[in-house]
């Protein structure tokens, strides 16, 4: 393992850390300097000191082994997670050591899960700083690094192909080093144009931002306790709705939509099967919320119903109603929702719409080779043939997935769940949307859960954010003596 | 201008003494903010605990004056009835122990349980003042007795007034002894923050160590080694390694030198087989 390529690269992701830590650090200097400026400082140039080390001693290289580019991710990741507790355990108030781990680890990945009662408690500048953790995780710490290292960089391309998953990476049609920088724009474009909207729709300008931040990510941190509730806004729930869909929309495809100015890149299978889905599933919620008794208006059924779904799908998890009292199908189906979640490429976590799509025409195959022994059989997603060697991975993931929820539940129920969110907590955790059903639900929060269910489902949060793969790759370089040395 | 900084940038590099400087600086930042975290914890922590204390103490204190207040205005009533003639009215300043409870309530904070205890106080005494205020009414009165009117009338208004103010004295107990076992907490937690910037000091000491080892000792020693084996058994100088810094010139000039040395020996040799 070379040492000083993964100290120089980690330095990297470090950096950018440090620089939104600097730029909270800003907006408290204009508050006046608010309780939060000194634990931002400190952590900036704490953080900023780490990063900028191995710049001092490691020059640029091109040399980059397959275990040295894993270990780069985790790192990255891992000690983003670290540095980024900081400024939440320095200002203290309700988090402890764990809960600001759990804080910082939830905005790193795009969870949005929080410990907070109260939100508006905390200083604006802390404010931004969560939010900043959903923008920096939301593009994915280790694609601001690719962002700086050269195009031409052999380095580049290996940890291009090892951060996007081989879903997301077919369908942007470009060289993989443009991969990067196609995710980056539409990214931030859509940050911008979000902000925009938002404030447009009557938003404060800081509040625009952070939600702005939040919605493009995926992740759901909001600057009030009550989420998008909050602004009692039609307008702004709509808008959120919109966005939250595009952010669970490959990438690849908005930037060709765009390019070509044609919705025609949009009508895939994948689009097809996830725009039907969400479509059903926000009309049987509605139907149910409105026949229930929940919501009074059908508008406003409607308007719930939606809003939650594209929320839990698109993993995003902001909420303008209190799912606790909701009867059992809606809360089921956003069980469901938030398994399989958006679509590769996009800033969602989850399954993917795209594997489950892939598991159910294999079904389908398997069902048709079964009545037809004879016949030769192929899974088609529109014009492409998938062969045994695409599908096998994909079917693989989601089983690792699935046996996840249930190994994660029992650690749960082992250490003791005295909420009883066992299952539910791990299946929002692994899939990164955040809230879950009853007290840790849309409006909820996991302060009352104990610190090893804190510390499991942070766990979770970050196999779900780097599909898995990655972490088990670099425990079993670390682990497994056999494979010392042949990557 | 871009190009020229650019330039600059691809062209700039750390000299030895800068690196080593410059890293050692940073580990000294790392550790000077170590301790000013520990301070400013520190600090905090004290003003927090002994502000918090005091509070406690100076309620606990302000419930006690009242209890004697109570008590011994109870008592003046007391010896009234046990005289059975009425020379002059027992003097209560009202005014001073209502102001006592509402500054009593003013620093309760956030304890709700003593908040509605100290209502309860202010309520229960009221009563008990109004209820005291029939004394001179019981003495004219030909036919109410003084000691019945005492023990069925004002004695269970005490016992209520007496029973609210040792419940939120027992409750400020309470919420000082939840402050201590908090204070044991809060001292864990504070020194988690220095603790953390230690430990990131401590990491880049190994990471100095590692780099020091790697970039300069590791060479030297290889130079070192390759050196004797060009003065011992006459092979080529030909290591190199990954740097920028003199040390790496340090490296160049030996091979430049030790090359330019074999070409004279070279040179020497075919002279003396040409003689």
């Amino acid at each position: 393992m070379n040492l000083k390529v993964i100290s120089r690269n980690v330095g990297i992701a470090l950096l950018v850390s440090a620089l939104f830590m600097f730029l909270s650090a800003l907006i408290s200097l204009r508050d006046g300097g608010d309780s939060a400026l000194a634990p931002l400082l400190i952590s900036f140039t704490i953080t900023f000191i780490v990063g900028i080390f191995p710049f001092i001693f490691v020059r640029k290289t091109s040399q980059i082994s397959l275990k040295d580019g894993y270990m780069i991710i985790f790192l990255s990741w891992l000690l983003s997670f670290i540095f980024g507790a900081m400024p939440y355990a320095l200002w203290g108030g309700p988090f402890t050591v764990v809960n600001a781990w759990f804080e910082s680890v939830s905005g790193f990945t795009t969870t949005g899960a929080t410990i907070l009662d109260a939100v508006e408690d905390l200083p604006r500048s802390l404010l931004f700083w969560r939010s900043a953790t959903h923008f920096i995780g939301g593009l994915g710490v280790v694609v601001f690094l690719l962002l700086i290292i050269p195009t031409s960089s052999p380095v580049r391309l290996r940890l291009t192909n090892m951060e996007l998953s081989s879903l997301s990476r077919d369908d942007y049609k470009s060289r993989a080093n443009r991969t990067v920088y196609i995710f980056a724009y539409v990214y931030i474009g859509l940050c911008v144009v979000a902000f925009f909207s938002y404030w447009a729709a009557g938003m404060s300008a800081f509040d625009a931002i952070n939600h702005a931040m939040s919605v493009c990510a995926a992740g759901g941190f909001s600057t009030k306790t009550l989420s998008i509730g909050a602004f009692q806004s039609t307008t702004i729930s709509l808008i959120t709705i919109v966005f939250m869909f595009l952010a669970s929309v490959h990438f690849g495809l908005i930037f060709v939509s765009l390019v070509s100015r044609s919705l025609r890149p949009l009508r895939n299978p994948v689009m097809r099967f996830y725009v039907t889905s969400l479509v059903v599933f926000s009309i049987i919620s509605s139907l149910s919320l409105k026949l229930q008794g929940v919501d009074a208006t059908w508008g406003r059924a409607f308007l719930d119903g939606t809003f939650h779904v594209v929320s839990y799908a698109s993993t995003t998890g902001f909420a303008i109603a209190d799912n606790a009292n909701w009867p059992m199908l809606p809360c089921f189906l956003l069980m469901l929702v938030s398994l399989v979640c958006g679509c590769a490429g996009s800033t969602t976590g989850g399954m993917k719409v795209d594997r489950v799509l892939v598991l159910f025409k294999a079904i389908h195959m398997q069902i048709q080779k079964t009545l037809y022994p004879s016949s030769v059989f192929e899974v088609r997603m529109g014009r492409r043939v998938l062969h045994d060697e695409e599908i096998y991975p994909q079917i693989l993931y989601l089983a690792l997935f699935v046996l996840l929820i249930g190994f994660s539940t029992i650690l749960c129920l082992l250490v003791g769940d005295p909420n009883g969110h066992a299952l539910t907590g791990s299946v929002s955790t692994l899939a990164n949307v955040g809230p879950s059903l009853g007290s840790i639900g849309s409006l909820g929060n996991y302060g009352a859960e104990p610190n090893t269910l804190k510390i499991i489902f942070s766990v979770n949060m970050f196999l779900g954010r780097v599909e898995i793969y990655p972490i088990f790759a670099v425990l079993s370089s670390i682990f497994n003596r056999k494979y010392q040395g042949r990557a | 201008m871009f190009v020229k900084v650019k330039n600059w940038f691809r062209e700039f590099r750390l000299s030895l003494r800068m690196k080593i400087t410059l890293s050692l600086s940073a580990i000294a930042v790392v550790l000077l903010m170590s301790s000013i975290i520990s301070v400013l914890e520190y600090r905090h922590m004290s003003n927090y605990v002994s502000g918090l204390i005091a509070s406690n103490v100076n309620n606990i204190h302000r419930t006690q004056e009242l209890v004697s207040a109570v008590d011994g205005y109870n008592l003046k009533m007391l010896a009234v009835i046990g005289d059975d003639t009425l020379t002059e009215v027992p003097g209560f300043d009202r005014n001073a122990f209502l102001d006592r409870c509402n500054a009593l309530k003013g620093t309760l904070g956030d304890n709700t349980k003593a908040q509605a205890l100290a209502d309860s106080v202010v309520y229960a005494y009221s009563a008990y003042m109004l209820a005291s205020t029939e004394l001179e009414d019981v003495f004219e009165s030909s036919f109410i007795n003084t000691r019945d009117w005492y023990f069925t009338r004002l004695q269970p208004l005490f016992t209520r007034t007496r029973v609210y103010l040792d419940e939120l004295s027992a409750s400020l107990y309470e919420e000082l002894e939840n402050n201590s076992k908090d204070f044991d907490s809060g001292f864990f937690r504070s020194i988690i923050p220095s603790s953390v910037a230690v430990s990131v000091g401590i990491i880049l000491v190994f990471l100095l160590m590692f780099y020091i080892q790697t970039y300069y000792v590791t060479p030297l020693y290889r130079m070192l080694r390759y050196l004797r084996d060009y003065l011992g058994y006459r092979h080529r100088y030909t290591y190199t390694f990954d740097g920028n810094d003199q040390l790496n010139d340090l490296n160049t000039s030996i091979t430049e030198l030790t090359e330019e040395n074999r070409s004279l020996r070279k040179r020497i040799a075919d002279l003396k087989d040409k003689q």
